[in-house]
């Protein structure tokens, strides 16, 4: 049961990295990326194909967070003109051109098939020892992407990104560098969701394309927007919510009688509904972003 | 070099296209004139395809499908009127990201009442005929057919009519438009009306080419978003020109044959990708559109 | 602004229209979509009342998702095996029952379903799943976790190597491979053209067909690995067409499989002969003229005429919907042989008493001794000809 739990805690902990890391970019500065799976593919992939070329788990998942952070800073700089909506559509068109080389490059990333024997990063364990091993490790990578998080709030990109955020063209006319923050913070965005895209390839010892779809992007912008945009609390609650949602669903079965697909459905509705109610009815998300003091 | 002939190369574009053309023309005009991107719009064609497909077994296909194109304008006003409208109050952002929120929960609305498994209009086999020089099968044709009719009569509407001016007023500018008295309601209504009805019906003609799931507007997405910006948001004439022109970049790179070896065919939204990043990078307001703000 | 200001009622009147069209399209499609009344159904032989206790084994099936067809299929034999089980002496002298989990089709959800099987359920033994992509990553996970695994649904190579305590009942691609690639070159075809979907399963299958035919001489022109869930496949057809085989062999399932033999009869490319890999899977979802003297091959346990073959049909009042409830049924057989074996629900025994189960027991589906790989030795398969939409096995 213990071993059960721990399970679900640490998932907890991979989705609020990936929420975390949406937003950094989305509440920090105002960007929508609609792609953001795409780093965590990234991380993911990395931590597989190093593992299984035999040159560490570990190395891997530096990879995969350096090539994610120049990916993102990458993207900050093409996309300099882009705001909104051509954002949006932009980093989807990205993750979705990687989604398909991926899936059809058999030889490398193992097609559709995706890769498989990732080695832990924890090194050979078994039983109680390798569960709390994994779940200490889980907590310990969401503290530093949170601690992460928090330094950039508190930077003065943090609060650069703030003020392009509430209002882009009074940033520009201040004489703060747009560009140059907008990649500083992919960069940073991309390589905390690659280190939990890694560290989840690590956890189910496989990485494959499905784990790419737009719809898991779609579950962590639910997640911070029920959180509320900007709130680094606000993502991990959001990741507890979705998550007891998507694993609770399992349990409909049992009590409603439901035929099976109609229960995936649900689980999907559910989602899209709640995301839906809060944007409408609580737009600051359960955890608002407070108003700061500002000592005079 | 190049496996197919240049006939063949105009059929599968026109073909391609003209489904794509159908969805981003509602969904520029959409945006041009209430400067809203609605990732929703595409749920129109599911809507429009699985109503026809529940009705076509009460009444025949072309009634089916008239009634089905109704049934999804009716959706879009309600949608509007309830969801949207609210939504834009709060900014484009917001309402985009509610967009995809309802995109989604319509989809698994329709896998809720119909299940994953696809629907079919039941229809007879045809093989294909030579219709100059292309191998094309009669409803392929009929699809062309319809689907340009359609465009071209929006295209009629918009340009000469009384109240296409008030639509391309308000697109060019909204307050001015208000402020000399274009009755925006009007506007709006006819706007949603023709949105949803085309993209309904390219979702009713995809589902008579083959069958129809939940997820067959949203597959086609980033298609149709990708025409749209490439033809410049807010023009039609722009997203139609784009959709044409995009697919028929994808049957030629597909036809593409190096040495025996030629890209693989699930390759080929990433064509569309590709050249939609080189437009964002090199021409962000489009073929036809207005200026993109440049900070 | 409004667009119903003062006509909320219209407002209303639109909403209900819209969902009471769909609403009603909804049953109608329902009671015209479905097969003419089917024929009454048996229940399951009841248990044995002289059983007391229960020994739980697992399963993980993807009863949602992209291959929910296969998933509940593959229920479906667990279902026949286990009331046939425990109506007769049961397992150590207890009722067996199998606790069913849903992988979703979806890696992480399998891992998780699973977890909850071993951790919560405890159980020493898990049968699944469908797709490689899913049973390479959960044996490995049951591997580690000492439980036994039984595949019953993929197909990948890569499955020899999942671990000591991993086996398979369903033969592996290279088998089927093989048996295909020798039949098309017995026919006397020398250039095949392949479809394949581009999954775990169509990748594999495609390649142990090439590297199969390629070895005895003969020569692929193309191959086509198709993307699920397209509304036509014109363009890879078209592939397919103009390399210029002696033969078209393809391998599909579900709405796709339709759409695909639907084109193929459009394109006017039946009028050259086609190959079916796993006929069942997609020839009676089709068209009748689109398959009308297509040839192929498929499981032996597909045939019917089998007492199997009756006693699905009895219970469930339809033919076998895909290829796979055989795979389960023997799994399930296999698993409780096993336990009787070792004496005791408990993974290491029931591991080590399997291959010696194995070798003697005779499944629905064939053979079903194992190697030292855990996989399965010998797979018997069949050859087929569709005539007026229903095959006909020789």
């Amino acid at each position: 049961m213990f071993d059960y739990l721990a399970w679900i805690a640490i998932l907890v902990c991979s989705y609020a990295m990936i929420a975390i890391s949406l937003n950094i970019q989305s509440g920090g500065a105002g960007m929508i990326n609609l792609g953001q799976v795409a780093f965590v593919g990234i991380g993911g992939y990395s931590v597989a194909i190093f593992s299984r070329a035999g040159l560490g788990v570990w190395v891997g998942l530096l990879a995969g967070a350096v090539i994610a952070a120049g990916a993102g800073y990458l993207l900050g700089r093409l996309g300099r003109t882009l705001g909104g909506v051509y954002w949006a559509i932009a980093t989807l068109a990205v993750a979705e051109l990687l989604r398909l080389i991926i899936s059809n490059t058999d030889t490398v990333t193992g097609g559709m098939r995706g890769l498989g024997d990732v080695a832990p990063l924890w090194g050979e364990l078994h039983g109680t020892a390798n569960t709390l091993a994994r779940l200490v490790m889980a907590l310990a990578f969401l503290a530093v992407v949170v601690l992460a998080a928090v330094h950039l709030d508190r930077s003065q990109l943090g609060r650069w990104l703030r003020i392009i955020r509430e209002n882009e063209p009074l940033a520009a006319a201040l004489g703060i560098d747009v560009v140059s923050a907008k990649s500083r913070v992919l960069a940073l965005s991309g390589a905390a969701a690659a280190l939990a895209g890694g560290f989840h390839a690590s956890d189910i010892s496989f990485v494959g394309p499905d784990q790419l779809l737009p719809f898991q992007t779609f579950l962590a912008l639910t997640m911070i927007v029920i959180g509320g945009l900007g709130r680094i609390a606000g993502a991990v609650v959001g990741a507890v919510v979705v998550e007891a949602i998507y694993d609770g669903t399992r349990y409909f079965h049992d009590f409603l009688g439901l035929a099976s697909d109609q229960i995936a459905a649900l689980r999907i509705l559910l989602v899209g509904a709640i995301l839906l109610g809060f944007l409408l009815l609580r737009p600051k998300g359960i955890v608002a972003d407070q108003p700061r003091r500002v000592r005079v | 070099m190049i496996t197919q002939q240049v006939p063949e190369l105009v059929a599968d574009a026109l073909v391609r296209g003209s489904t794509i053309a159908l969805l981003a023309a509602g969904l520029t005009l959409v945006y041009g004139t209430m400067r809203f991107a609605n990732v929703a719009h595409v749920e129109f064609a599911t809507v429009g395809a699985y109503a026809t497909v529940s009705l076509s077994g009460v009444f025949i296909v072309p009634v089916a499908g008239i009634i089905g194109a109704v049934v999804a304008v009716a959706l879009g006003a309600a949608m509007y009127e309830l969801l949207f409208r609210r939504l834009l109050v709060m900014g484009e952002m917001p309402a985009m990201i509610g967009s995809l929120a309802v995109s989604v929960v319509i989809q698994a609305v329709i896998q809720l009442a119909y299940g994953s498994r696809p629907r079919v209009v039941p229809h007879e086999l045809e093989q294909v005929g030579t219709v100059l020089g292309a191998q094309l099968t009669a409803s392929q044709v009929q699809l062309v057919a319809v689907s340009a009719s359609a465009l071209a009569l929006t295209g009629a509407l918009l340009r000469w009519t009384p109240l296409g001016r008030k639509v391309r007023a308000v697109a060019a500018d909204a307050e001015l438009a208000r402020v000399s008295g274009v009755a925006e309601r009007r506007v709006v209504a006819t706007v949603w009306a023709i949105a949803a009805g085309l993209a309904a019906i390219s979702g009713i003609e995809l589902a008579l080419e083959s069958s129809t799931t939940p997820a067959l507007g949203f597959n086609l997405l980033l298609p149709v978003f990708s025409a749209a910006i490439v033809g410049g948001l807010g023009s039609v004439l722009g997203a139609v020109i784009a959709s044409y022109g995009v697919a028929l970049l994808e049957a030629i790179v597909l036809a593409l044959d190096f040495e025996g070896s030629a890209i693989p065919v699930s390759y080929r939204p990433a064509i569309g990708f590709v050249f939609l990043l080189l437009a964002l990078i090199f021409r962000p307001r489009g073929l036809l559109g207005a200026k993109v703000r440049i900070v | 602004m409004r667009l119903f200001r003062r006509h909320s009622a219209t407002l209303v009147l639109l909403s209900s229209a819209v969902v009471l069209s769909l609403a009603a399209g909804c049953a109608t499609t329902d009671a015209s979509d479905s097969a003419p009344a089917r024929p009454a159904t048996t229940p399951l032989p009841s248990a044995n009342p002289a059983l007391s206790g229960t020994i739980t084994i697992g399963a993980v099936l993807p009863l949602t998702g992209a291959n929910a067809t296969v998933g509940k299929d593959q229920q479906r034999g667990i279902e026949l095996a286990v009331a046939k089980i425990n109506a007769g002496s049961g397992v150590l002298g207890r009722k067996l029952a199998v606790v069913v989990e849903d992988s979703q089709g979806q890696t992480t959800a399998t891992i998780d379903a699973a977890r909850k099987l071993v951790a919560v359920s405890r159980v020493p033994l898990v049968i699944g799943e469908y797709a490689s992509g899913n049973t390479i990553p959960m044996q490995q996970f049951l591997q580690q976790s000492s439980v036994v695994g039984i595949n019953v649904g993929s197909s990948s190579i890569e499955l020899r190597g999942t671990g000591a305590m991993q086996f398979s009942t369903i033969g592996l691609d290279d088998k089927a491979g093989e048996f295909s690639a020798n039949a098309l070159y017995d026919k006397g075809f020398r250039k095949v053209a392949m479809l394949a979907p581009n999954n775990a399963y169509g990748s594999g299958i495609a390649r142990s067909v090439a590297d199969a035919f390629t070895g005895k001489g003969g020569q692929v022109v193309a191959s086509e690995l198709y993307t699920e869930g397209q509304p036509n496949y014109r363009q890879e057809l078209a592939r397919l067409a103009n390399a210029d085989p002696d033969v078209y062999v393809v391998t599909t399932y579900g709405r796709d499989g339709a759409t695909i033999n639907a084109e193929m009869f459009e394109l006017a490319m039946t009028s050259k002969p086609v190959f079916d890999i796993y006929l069942s899977q997609d020839v009676p979802d089709s068209d009748a003229k689109a398959v009308e003297g297509r040839i192929g091959m498929d499981v032996t346990s597909s045939v019917g005429g089998s007492e199997y073959a009756a006693y699905y049909r009895r219970t469930y009042g339809e033919g076998f919907m895909t290829s796979f409830s055989g795979f389960a049924y023997d799994a399930v057989f296999l698993a409780a042989l096993a336990i009787e074996k070792a004496g005791a629900p408990d993974a290491g025994k029931v591991a080590a008493a399997i291959p010696e189960v194995a070798v003697s027991y005779q499944g629905v589906t064939g053979a079903l001794a194992v190697g030292p790989d855990g996989q399965r030795l010998a797979q018997p398969y069949t050859l087929g000809t569709v005539r007026a939409g229903r095959i006909d096995f020789s």
